[in-house]
């Protein structure tokens, strides 16, 4: 699944451990949706969506 | 602007280095248990049936280390994220499975040579008597060690 997790992230300029720790998972789980080789629950989708304040299409797209 | 909000669970995570550090704990407690109770049973009755007096220490060592293990891990899975339980799942199919199909090929020889195999392996290893633990051995190794490859296979594939 595609996101615009990375760009988002950047936006913000949160380190991919800052945003994890918002997020309640590891570092690595946070690089593993980055680079599209893990595809979230939609309950850490929607967790994704409220850190952004964006809808859960608005971050990824199938 | 961001306005999002900032969600850290309060609850206290526990590592893995944490929950295997206090399961040792618990089994040195567990094995220290046991052996005094081995030794004031010995000390009181040294007529005692050594082999049932070792039986019950080892329930009780046994008991207190896998309920320890049991509670501990139950702990850390909860603290952990999705991603590491998926890991972990999928580590415990695969890996798991593949290790159990080598115990089946063991099984089957076993089978068709009415047990020869195994008795030579007893022999080869020196294990005479033990055969139980042996059997422990053949059938956890190979699951475990299917397991801790499946594990990495599935971070070098997310990372």
């Amino acid at each position: 699944m595609k996101n615009r997790l990375k760009v988002l992230r950047a936006e913000l300029n949160l380190s991919q451990a800052e945003l994890a720790q918002r997020l309640d998972v590891s570092r690595q789980t946070v690089n593993a949706i980055e680079t599209e080789k893990y595809d979230p629950s939609l309950q850490l989708a929607f967790k994704i969506a409220d850190v952004f304040a964006l809808k859960i299409e608005d971050i990824f797209q199938p | 602007m961001f306005e999002g909000k900032n969600i850290v669970s309060k609850e206290k995570k526990l590592s893995f280095a944490g929950t295997l550090a206090r399961v040792m704990g618990f089994s040195l407690i567990g094995s220290l248990a046991a052996l005094t109770l081995v030794m004031v049973v010995m000390l009181i009755q040294p007529q005692s049936d050594k082999t049932q007096v070792l039986t019950i220490a080892g329930l009780i060592s046994g008991v207190l280390i896998m309920g320890a293990a049991m509670l501990y891990s139950i702990r850390w899975w909860r603290g952990v994220d999705e991603a590491v339980r998926q890991a972990h799942s999928w580590a415990w199919y695969w890996g798991g499975s593949a290790g159990l199909a080598f115990v089946g090929i063991f099984y089957v020889v076993s089978v068709f040579t009415q047990g020869a195999a195994p008795q030579r392996l007893v022999e080869i290893l020196n294990v005479a008597g033990r055969e139980v633990e042996l059997g422990v051995g053949i059938a956890t190794i190979p699951m475990l060690l299917g397991y801790g490859i499946a594990w990495g296979i599935w971070w070098l594939r997310h990372r």
